[in-house]
């Protein structure tokens, strides 16, 4: 497969590229949702996300690719392993971001018999699908909209829980699926139910750019990228490492980073104004606001990130108001004006 | 007052611009026989025909012996993309997977009938394989990634003016041609190899200037250009001037220059150069640009003339 366009090349597409940097840093802020018309960047941005992300620790031998710090109990596979977690081999592997491709069944995305051991050898094993690969990843869904309604509910039940429960064709598994999910879609080719919508913790809609300058610079990059990939990745490599250090460095400032009540009140103020519903918008706002603030290199959240932050953690959130027509980042905006002041 | 009757045809006329588009049509053909995957295909709206299949077999004798795959439009999505081959597995005793329909046209052109009725589903499957140049399929216990590049002819056979092409699809070709007006009389006579009418259009439209290309165009000729077409290269204020006239025509998608720019590079590598020069800019707008285009390019405001002497 070629290699990736690189991030840092992408042009404009700001909210969407700050959005995926704050779930790389901060994952439990729930998952990204980029909705938009065709051609602007959607995949290419999450796809050159993969090739940025810094190599992470994982048990040689464990199909889900577990953490050998992590605590709680090991996964079938790490239990299996002789001398146990503790002493296991480890090896830096990429983290992966894993595509789930139209027309996915669910055999494949969950896991199910091992086909080809079952028909040679008799044996009845399981064969890891895609949540088990995207373990400590990113999933990413191109036009989620499109996704059949039983897989959506499967997704988002393994997303929330963060463990695949597999219970088919004479199997019952358990195993770890912790991941990221970004999704992609086009608001124009169809609704997407408000439970799906709520679960995604970040929304941010894309256009392409309208400015000449912009544009050129697109189709500059762009026919730049494919006359020679290797030269292109090679000139952007600069730029690609200072993003990654910047995702370590949050990450690592992230537990440190404080959040005073002042901005947990403001949150809470803006949540209100917007009518919200659920808390959800409330723990996200926040969480996103302290990952924005790590990846600046603030010691807490004040009122400039939660401005930053408000229209992709709220925008998706809003009860529709049928008085009242105008775009929901409008409305955001506009209670972001009223209470923080312009 | 009654409006006055349009103005008569006039035959002469409509035999000209009849030619003239059919002429276009033809230097489509060409250019994407160069390049199908990176000029994605052409849109060709036109009822079923002969003046339609001798386009296809003048596009088809320009690129002999690459895959050609028909797709009926209810095409299942395994014939489609690929699957497991039942009979084959059962007898191998372990999984034997079988390339779709898109997988086999890999360095090849694919024809979709009636695609102006893919449904958004279908056009999904489609427009992810024609970004990413590559099949992924992860249904029924299979798991395969095939490489596939290839280009696509898709057949508009609509008639009226809101049966046409999903935009997500007409985005990805680079040539939207309609052949609606073109009487098979327009077309220039059939020769014996069937690729007569394609190559004796870009004939005439090398003679009356709307070529710039070689005038005796065969499949040797694609495949010289193709040779060398890695080397052509584009300056940067040509690629400005392809993003200037799209945005000027109110085109939106960002596609359209790319597309543009890589038709300038095919034009280029035909006529033998190593850069683009300004013909092959202008050929690239008048095919790729011109047919989507939204609106006139708005005109510099006339200076007003000087008071006269009172």
């Amino acid at each position: 497969m070629a290699v990736p366009f690189p991030f840092s090349a992408i042009v404009a597409q700001d909210e969407m590229k700050l959005a995926i940097l704050i779930a790389a840093v901060d994952p439990s802020v729930g998952g990204v949702l980029v909705l938009g018309d065709r051609g602007t960047g959607k995949s290419t941005a999450v796809r050159a996300l993969a090739a940025l992300l810094p190599k992470m620790k994982a048990v040689v031998g464990c199909r889900y690719g577990c953490d050998p710090a992590s605590s709680g109990p090991p996964c079938e596979d790490c239990a299996r392993l002789k001398g146990g977690v503790a002493a296991a081999k480890t090896h830096l592997v990429p983290v992966p971001v894993v595509d789930l491709p139209l027309g996915a069944t669910e055999d494949r995305v969950v896991g199910a018999l091992d086909l080809e051991r079952a028909l040679t050898a008799g044996v009845k094993a399981f064969e890891p699908g895609l949540l088990a690969r995207a373990n400590r990843g990113f999933l990413y869904i191109d036009e989620v909209n499109l996704l059949e309604d039983h897989l959506v509910d499967l997704l988002i039940d393994v997303a929330a829980s963060g463990e695949n429960v597999v219970e088919r064709e004479g199997l019952s598994v358990r195993h770890p699926a912790r991941f990221v999910l970004v999704g992609s879609g086009n608001p124009e080719e169809g609704e997407l139910r408000p439970q799906l919508l709520d679960r995604f913790g970040l929304s941010v809609e894309v256009t392409t750019p309208t400015d000449l300058p912009s544009r050129i610079e697109v189709v500059r990059r762009r026919d730049a990228y494919e006359r020679d990939p290797a030269a292109f990745v090679e000139r952007w490599h600069k730029d690609d490492e200072r993003i990654r250090r910047s995702i370590v460095a949050a990450r690592k400032r992230l537990p440190d980073t404080t959040v005073p009540d002042a901005a947990l009140e403001r949150a809470a103020a803006l949540c209100l104004a917007l009518g919200t519903d659920g808390l959800r918008g409330e723990l996200t706002l926040m969480r996103a606001a302290r990952a924005y603030a790590a990846l600046q290199g603030d010691a807490g959240v004040g009122d400039v990130h939660l401005r930053k932050v408000a229209a992709p953690a709220l925008r998706h959130r809003l009860r529709r108001n049928p008085l009242d027509d105008t775009g929901s980042t409008v409305r955001v905006e506009r209670a972001v004006a009223e209470l923080f002041g312009a | 007052m009654v409006d006055a009757a349009p103005p008569p045809i006039d035959p002469a006329q409509r035999r000209a611009d009849a030619a003239a588009r059919w002429s276009l049509a033809c230097q489509a053909a060409v250019l994407m026989a160069v390049d199908p995957p990176g000029l994605g295909g052409v849109a060709l709206r036109g009822a079923a025909g002969p003046l339609r299949e001798g386009w296809l077999a003048g596009l088809r004798a320009l690129r002999p012996g690459v895959p050609w795959r028909r797709v009926p439009l209810h095409i299942s999505d395994e014939r489609l993309l690929g699957g497991i081959d039942l009979a084959a597995t059962l007898q191998a005793g372990r999984p034997v997977a079988q390339r779709g329909l898109l997988a086999e046209a890999d360095g090849g052109v694919v024809q979709l009938a009636m695609a102006e009725r893919l449904g958004p589903s279908a056009l999904a499957h489609w427009a992810a394989v024609m970004d990413h140049g590559e099949v992924r399929v992860e249904r029924d216990g299979l798991s395969q990634t095939l490489p596939t590049r290839f280009g696509l002819v898709a057949l508009d056979e609509g008639r009226d003016d809101d049966e046409i092409c999903a935009p997500a699809l007409l985005d990805r070709l680079a040539f939207h041609v309609d052949l609606g007006e073109v009487a098979l009389g327009d077309a220039a006579d059939p020769d014996a190899d069937g690729a007569g009418p394609v190559r004796r259009a870009v004939e005439a439209g090398h003679a009356a200037g709307l070529w710039a290309g070689p005038a005796g165009l065969d499949a040797e000729a694609i495949q010289a250009a193709r040779a060398t077409l890695g080397g052509v290269t584009i300056a940067d204020r040509q690629l400005e001037a392809l993003c200037t006239a799209a945005a000027a025509l109110g085109v939106a998608s960002l596609r359209a220059p790319l597309q543009a720019v890589r038709a300038a590079r095919a034009a280029a590598a035909l006529a033998g150069r190593r850069e683009v020069d300004d013909e092959d800019i202008a050929l690239a707008a008048r095919l790729v640009l011109a047919p989507r285009a939204t609106r006139l390019p708005e005109r510099p405001p006339e200076p007003s003339p000087p008071d006269a002497p009172a």
